[in-house]
């Protein structure tokens, strides 16, 4: 058809789309540009004498260590908790149960979805929260009887496993965790919820009626498909701890040697005038940022939109 | 006729839906009863109810007159998680639409059907000459193999009374005798099957033959 239109009409036509994807272009590569403008910037003022004099500083890998190890055990309690309330989520908001529930009374569906709202609410607040808010709460909430009983409870397990350093939760190692934990769990919640909603639940649904129960449905048919998901929800969360720091430094304070993380030993050298410092510690962040997201990209490379479809 | 308590009994069955504001009669007053070891085939032109008559026999769709009992129980009075576990345990289904999870190995799909072993699943798999494709992925066989497949998933937990909805549609003439032997073997070692067909002569293998475009006569000769 497009054959039979008078030349002028496919000129015009092309000159317009050529308008509309070089200005939707311009905003993207402007964001872009900033990016990359900024990591050159920073590997232009650091040069290798300054990362090797940070690398070579006891402290300073001792918070590279902690960093590594706080970073992904917050990260697998985060996908602990992400991957049964995200399939929660997802399933109590699908179609079919709210078809279920409108067939019992319209009212008992807008109770339920009403909860589900407040629900998904209160699990957004760590995100929207300023993090010294964040750090803050759990100080207070460590100063309650409760979050002292178990202060003193996870001082007395940590002495019994020999680790008489560790002397409870709060400016402890734990409170490092806890605190990046937080933060992350609430993105790993929320990147679980969008996986398990996109992913059909009818093969769910199929094996239900064939005999799976509930357990089996999951850990057969919907967790294989959200296994991409869970790798980048892992990710998030991972690359959300490293990145954490106002929680960090009122919960857990800027202990050298005992609770500095990378993030910390950012500020702590930027706050003594050591700048380069400051850029070094921070290149090593970016490297380590990139360096994960690299490695999701690859191990979630080949998604296919069409996963869900049953044959 | 078997002189055994039948398994299924179906009475005065009935099914319509409305489109756009008219009604639409599926079938009516459709009887019949299935014994153990019944070999029992559907037969109807396309569209004339026969996959909504299984699937109201196999509890998954409420039949809007007319009652189905199933091992004593009536299907639709009971509560839906009983209904449920009767299902699961009791009827082993083959879809016309198969329902194979893609991203599951064919071991990994007939395993999903209640306490499959992966041994028992990949000798059913065997038995369906699927024995060497058991860690394929559905979607690098032919529709013909998905239907063996999903056969065996019917098939595998030994229900008492296998529902299979045009088991044959696609399969060639060796195939298509393949999976009615196995039907057949699996109703004369006590299981009862109930079977969609457009087969010309269903007669042939089935202990009879309900023609859901003739219920009348059906009544008459069954009961």
């Amino acid at each position: 058809m497009s054959k039979n239109k008078p030349k002028s009409i496919r000129q015009a036509r092309t000159q317009w789309d050529g308008l509309f994807w070089t200005t939707m272009s311009v905003f993207g590569v402007f964001y872009l540009a900033l990016i990359i403008a900024m990591l050159v910037a920073d590997f232009q003022f650091a040069n290798w004498s300054d990362m090797s004099s940070l690398l070579a500083d006891e402290r300073v890998r001792f918070s590279i260590w902690l960093s590594l190890i706080s970073c992904t055990i917050a990260a697998i309690l985060s996908l602990w908790v992400a991957i049964p309330t995200g399939f929660l989520l997802a399933r109590l908001g699908s179609e079919s149960m709210t078809q279920r529930l409108g067939q019992q009374s319209p009212g008992c569906r807008r109770l339920f979805n009403w909860a589900r709202y407040f629900i998904d609410t209160l699990l957004d607040i760590p995100i929207v929260l300023p993090p010294l808010v964040v750090g803050i709460s759990l100080l207070v909430l460590f100063q309650t009887p409760a979050g002292r009983w178990l202060d003193q409870r996870t001082g007395e397990l940590f002495a019994s496993l020999g680790y008489t350093g560790i002397r409870g939760i709060t400016y402890e190692i734990p409170a490092v965790i806890l605190a990046q934990f937080t933060v992350a769990a609430a993105f790993a919640v929320r990147t679980m919820r969008n996986t398990f909603e996109q992913i059909d639940d009818r093969p769910e649904r199929v094996a239900l009626t064939l005999g799976a129960s509930h357990y089996q449905a999951f850990s057969m048919v919907a967790l294989p498909q959200a296994w991409r998901g869970i790798v980048a929800a892992f990710t998030l969360a991972w690359a959300r701890s490293l990145g954490e720091f106002g929680p960090i430094l009122i919960f857990a304070g800027t202990a050298r040697m005992k609770t500095e993380v990378l993030s910390t030993t950012v500020y702590l050298n930027f706050q003594f005038g050591n700048l380069r410092g400051a850029v070094s510690a921070s290149l090593i962040l970016v490297t380590l940022a990139i360096v994960v997201l690299i490695l999701t990209r690859l191990l979630t490379l080949g998604g296919s939109s069409k996963k869900g479809v049953i044959v | 006729m078997s002189k055994q308590a039948p398994l299924l009994v179906v009475n005065d069955l009935g099914h319509m839906f409305s489109n756009r504001g008219q009604k639409v009669h599926v079938f009516e007053k459709c009887s019949f009863e299935i014994a153990p070891t019944q070999f029992v085939a559907v037969q109807g032109a396309s569209g004339s109810g026969k996959t909504t008559l299984l699937l109201a026999c196999g509890g998954m769709l409420a039949p809007s007159s007319g009652e189905i009992r199933f091992q004593g129980n009536d299907l639709f009075t009971l509560p839906s998680s009983r209904r449920t576990k009767i299902r699961a345990v009791s009827i082993g289904y083959l879809f016309q639409t198969l329902e194979l999870v893609p991203y599951l190995d064919l071991t990994a799909n007939v395993r999903i059907a209640t306490g499959v072993s992966s041994s028992v699943a990949n000798q059913w798999l065997d038995r369906l000459g699927l024995g060497d494709r058991c860690r394929s992925y559905p979607r690098e066989l032919s529709h013909g193999q998905r239907q063996r497949v999903a056969l065996a998933r019917a098939i595998a937990h030994e229900p008492a009374l296998v529902i299979a909805d045009e088991p044959t549609g696609n399969l060639d003439s060796r195939n298509s005798e393949l999976v009615f032997n196995v039907l057949k073997k699996y109703a004369q070692d006590g299981g009862s099957v109930l079977m969609a067909t457009h087969e010309a002569q269903p007669a042939a293998f089935a202990d009879f033959v309900i023609n859901i475009e003739n219920l009348d006569l059906l009544k008459a000769k069954v009961r």
